[in-house]
């Protein structure tokens, strides 16, 4: 299996010399293409900084993070920008959807501002749509539709530019259970129809339990890893629910 | 910390915030300043009584136009402070989480301004005393006067003016603040980044269609100031209606047809962040476009004002001179020397002096009244020549001044007649030589019938020495004014020495009369005769260096008003624009934010940035710039009949002034915008 993500020693240390934080400490990981990986901890516990890390909107204190084999620490500002459209979608809790821009056209934008040839932007939009289940909502806009489909819309944005790694930062945060159920189900069929990579934070087991694998964060470190293997979703969430306890129990 | 300290940080750490504001309000005083210090500005000058009255008089004017602007001023200081606590809203709000009361939060807020205030103030007043030297310089050059001694003049009078006024338009501020933070809710101050213009979704088709009624509307508004001129009152008020209509319904529609149009164009859509430019302006434009029309009229306001000041400005010295031909020309009218076979020349010899004591040539005749002739079509109502009050001459008495001009002598057969007129108005000369060219045109006086020269256009010299700078004189075979009516007698003449003021002097002892029939004490007038008894008596005497001081005086008056409108409209409607956009801008920073996790460059960005933020400038500037072309055009032929419109002078100053407050005002909204877009972003 190809190596998309490789985080190596990864460190990120806020503060100054007096007061120092430790959000990241020696985080280590791979992700391989057409893997669903979770990364799960509580608030506090450094996901979020992996996340911006990898995202490229941070940068980290030490060590390395390879996406497709380019280590992404070395890059400089002006080379992030287009790194960043073109090996990285972008899904968020609250969308992030541009209220002016039809859905159509926030799918559009992605494409257009990687440089994408005018003309073969209609056609890459409706095949992504079309894949989502989005295609009848096109011509809205996003304060025409319930929070599923602009999640979906967000989801088509991401994928449309065919990226190496998709980041997922608590996509169904804001979504209620049905629509977060088939957020999660088309997340599996970007993963096994298209064979994207995806790379979800979550807090919450139930997303988890979609995943390929999960990374258990707590202060800043790597506390373990969930494989699921041949498991029922059902048992893998039983699975989750299990390192939880543990988590939480030596938390408190 | 004091709230004193707190106010001082607040304004030092804000301060590229505040720079719009600071700029306006001091460019504001300082303009405000320099207009109100003409008075004292006759200190350096050499006037004469003539020239410092008129001055008085512009001080004067200025004073009163001075309410106008300062309300303009008070409403921007208003609209850009309004911004500036919509901005902080936030902030304000964590004081008050933090325990703040709400009067020490107004405390603080009165500080700032006031901290702002005296900043403005004193660099607006330091700029202004400057200026006003430099203006002091082109006063003197309008007038044609010298500068007796070059002194720095300071106007208490002015100073203490703008300090009130701008002083009422800050404690307005102050007072507005204090209501507006005693009725904000805390929870709206926390949230204020959060809430949302509610979004509609344009209505393309409608757009489409009210953009061509637009544009309909004002090309017709243009077709009628175009062919109508701005005399003719009636057709004035119904462009200036639809000009308004058209422009209100363009800035309407103009972003929703310019989207129809360009999302058809997938090549230029789908490129970059152009879609997201078009729709981000055209989602503003529903809420902006109120503003826009009126940043456009005002803007075409103020073109036009100081487009028109400035050609008046630099009057022309040449056909200043072929419009007064003559040193002088008195002209005696009223029954009492027309009735009488009283003669100039005869009287002043009778004094004691001597015509050609005072002039070098000289040439003295009679005007008659004309006889009826037929309506000259496009004057009006069937209006007939004789109704204009023509000069109906003797053909000699015209040769006589032409050869003294040094200009062509005419030659009439006894039954011909021609037209001298050198007003330029528009419309004017095209009826006098439509009236030549038809062959109905006649005059018919004791059984004598005259028709125009064949072949002899309408001639243009200057026949007198006239303040009123226009005349139209019918000359006519000598023949043909047997039994006529003598209306005026007329003395044209050159001096002897024609710098020298004395001969003219001479001249203007004997006209001891004033125009209301005063008598005056000096026993040597030759209207002594004249002054008894019952009767009309009219005089009017011009000397050339009168009329072009006359002419100078006035051209710099409506130079000086049309240019401090057409500045204050021109910062007021940058100001306003800067504002809106950099308000826009924070708003918009969440916006590109996202772009950026998006992929866009920097230079993405700013390249959006850059093209809304001139967008918003250049349309109601071209807009305004177009309405101007055709009101300045039109406008043209009312200025020319006061000399010709100097229109090099005119585009070097609109050009000028355009770029540096109009362009400066978008550089710096740019920069800032530009900065907030990028700011925190990787």
């Amino acid at each position: 299996m190809k190596k998309i993500l490789q985080v190596q020693n990864l460190e990120k240390i806020y503060g100054n010399k007096g007061n120092l934080t430790n959000a990241l400490n020696r985080v280590n990981f791979d992700v391989s293409e057409g893997e669903f990986v979770g990364i799960m901890g509580a608030s506090g516990s450094g996901k979020t900084t992996l996340l911006n890390c990898i995202s490229t909107i941070d940068t980290a204190t030490a060590g390395s993070i390879s996406i497709e084999g380019l280590d992404i620490t070395a890059l400089k500002s002006n080379q992030l920008a287009e790194f960043r459209c073109h090996k990285l979608g972008f899904i968020f809790q609250d969308y992030n959807l541009l209220d002016t821009l039809t859905a159509f056209e926030n799918i559009a934008l992605a494409l257009t501002i990687s440089g994408c040839k005018p003309r073969e932007v209609e056609g890459k939009v409706h095949e992504v749509s079309e894949r989502l289940g989005i295609s009848e909502v096109l011509n809205k806009y996003p304060v025409q539709m319930s929070g599923g489909q602009r999640q979906r819309v967000a989801s088509a944005r991401a994928l449309v530019t065919d990226p190496a790694l998709v980041l997922a930062d608590e996509p169904t945060g804001a979504l209620d259970s049905k629509s977060a159920r088939a957020l999660l189900e088309s997340f599996r069929t970007m993963v096994k129809d298209m064979n994207s990579t995806i790379l979800m934070v979550t807090h919450d087991p139930f997303s988890a339990s979609y995943t390929d694998r999960i990374l258990f964060i707590r202060d800043g470190k790597l506390f373990t890893e969930l494989i699921r293997g041949g498991d029922s979703r059902k048992a893998f969430f039983d699975k989750i629910m299990e390192v939880m306890m543990v988590l939480g129990g030596e938390a408190a | 910390m004091s709230s004193f300290s707190l106010a001082l940080r607040n304004v030092r750490r804000s301060i590229k915030e505040y720079g719009i504001y600071f700029l306006t309000v001091s460019l504001g005083i300082a303009l405000f300043y320099v207009f109100n210090s003409i008075d004292s500005q006759k200190a350096m000058m050499d006037l004469s009584e003539q020239q410092m009255q008129a001055i008085s008089a512009l001080n004067k004017i200025m004073s009163y136009l001075t309410v106008f602007i300062s309300a303009i001023f008070g409403f921007l200081i208003l609209y850009a402070n309004a911004f500036l606590v919509r901005r902080r809203k936030k902030e304000l709000g964590i004081y008050m989480t933090l325990g703040m009361k709400k009067g020490r939060i107004s405390h603080i807020l009165i500080l700032e301004t006031t901290f702002v205030g005296l900043f403005s103030l004193v660099m607006g007043l330091i700029a202004g005393i400057f200026a006003s030297q430099g203006l002091s310089l082109l006063t003197a050059k309008l007038f044609g006067a010298s500068i007796k001694r070059f002194s720095f003049v300071f106007s208490s009078t002015a100073a203490g003016k703008a300090v009130i006024y701008f002083g009422v338009a800050f404690l307005v501020v102050m007072l507005f603040n204090t209501v507006n933070i005693s009725r904000q809710k805390l929870l709206n101050l926390i949230y204020a980044n959060r809430k949302n213009e509610a979004f509609k979704a344009p209505n393309i088709a409608l757009s489409f269609v009210l953009f061509l009624v637009s544009v309909v509307l004002v090309g017709f508004a243009y077709h009628i100031i175009l062919k109508d001129g701005m005399m003719n009152s009636q057709s004035f008020i119904r462009a200036i209606i639809l000009g308004v209509i058209g422009s209100f319904l363009f800035f309407f529609s103009l972003s929703g047809f310019f989207l129809t149009v360009v999302s058809r164009m997938k090549g230029i859509y789908f490129k970059n962040l152009n879609l997201f430019v078009l729709k981000q302006i055209n989602s503003r434009i529903n809420t902006a476009y109120i503003s826009m029309t009126l940043v456009c009229l005002m803007l075409f306001i103020g073109i036009s004002s100081i487009s028109v000041g400035s050609s008046m400005s630099a009057a022309n010295k040449e056909s200043l001179k072929a419009l007064t031909p003559y040193d002088a020309t008195l002209r005696l009218g009223g029954d009492k020397v027309t009735n009488t076979n009283f003669d100039i020349l005869m009287a002043m010899k009778e004094k004691g002096t001597d015509i050609s004591q005072i002039a070098k040539d000289y040439v003295s005749y009679d005007i008659y009244q004309a006889p009826s002739g037929i309506p000259l079509s496009g004057l009006g109502d069937n209006v007939k020549i004789n109704e204009l009050s023509p000069d109906m001459m003797r053909l000699s008495d015209y040769n006589a001044l032409m050869k003294m001009q040094g200009e062509p002598e005419l030659s009439l057969n006894e039954n011909e007649f021609a037209i001298c007129s050198n007003v330029s108005m528009k419309g004017w000369k095209e009826n006098l030589t439509r009236f030549l060219a038809d062959g109905n045109s006649s005059f018919t006086n004791n059984g004598m019938t005259i028709h125009p020269k064949k072949g002899l256009h309408l001639l243009t010299e200057s026949t007198d020495t006239d303040t009123s700078l226009g005349g139209l004189s019918l000359i006519v075979p000598d023949a043909f004014v047997e039994g006529c009516e003598k209306t005026d007698l007329v003395l044209s003449m050159n001096f002897v020495n024609p710098e020298g003021e004395a001969a003219a002097g001479k001249l203007l002892d004997i006209m001891t009369i004033g125009e209301n029939g005063k008598t005056n004490s000096s026993k040597d007038s030759i209207y002594d005769s004249l002054i008894a008894g019952e009767g009309t008596l009219d005089t009017a005497y011009a000397t050339r260096t009168q009329v072009i001081e006359t002419t100078n005086i006035t051209s710099t008056a409506i130079a000086y008003l049309t240019l401090y409108v057409g500045i204050v409209f021109l910062l007021t409607c940058a100001s306003v624009l800067a504002i809106a956009q950099l308000s826009e801008a924070s708003d918009n920073q969440e916006r590109y934010r996202l772009l950026s996790k998006l992929g866009a460059s920097k230079k993405q960005i700013a390249s959006s940035v850059f093209r809304q933020i001139f967008i918003y400038f250049a349309i109601p500037l071209v807009l305004a710039a177009a309405h101007s072309v055709i009101a300045i055009k039109s406008m043209s032929d009312i200025v020319s009949a006061m000399g010709d419109m100097d229109v090099l002078a005119m585009s070097l100053v609109t050009g000028v002034l355009m770029i540096g407050i109009y362009g400066g005002y978008f550089l710096i909204t740019y920069f800032t915008a530009k900065r907030m877009a990028v700011t925190a972003q990787r």
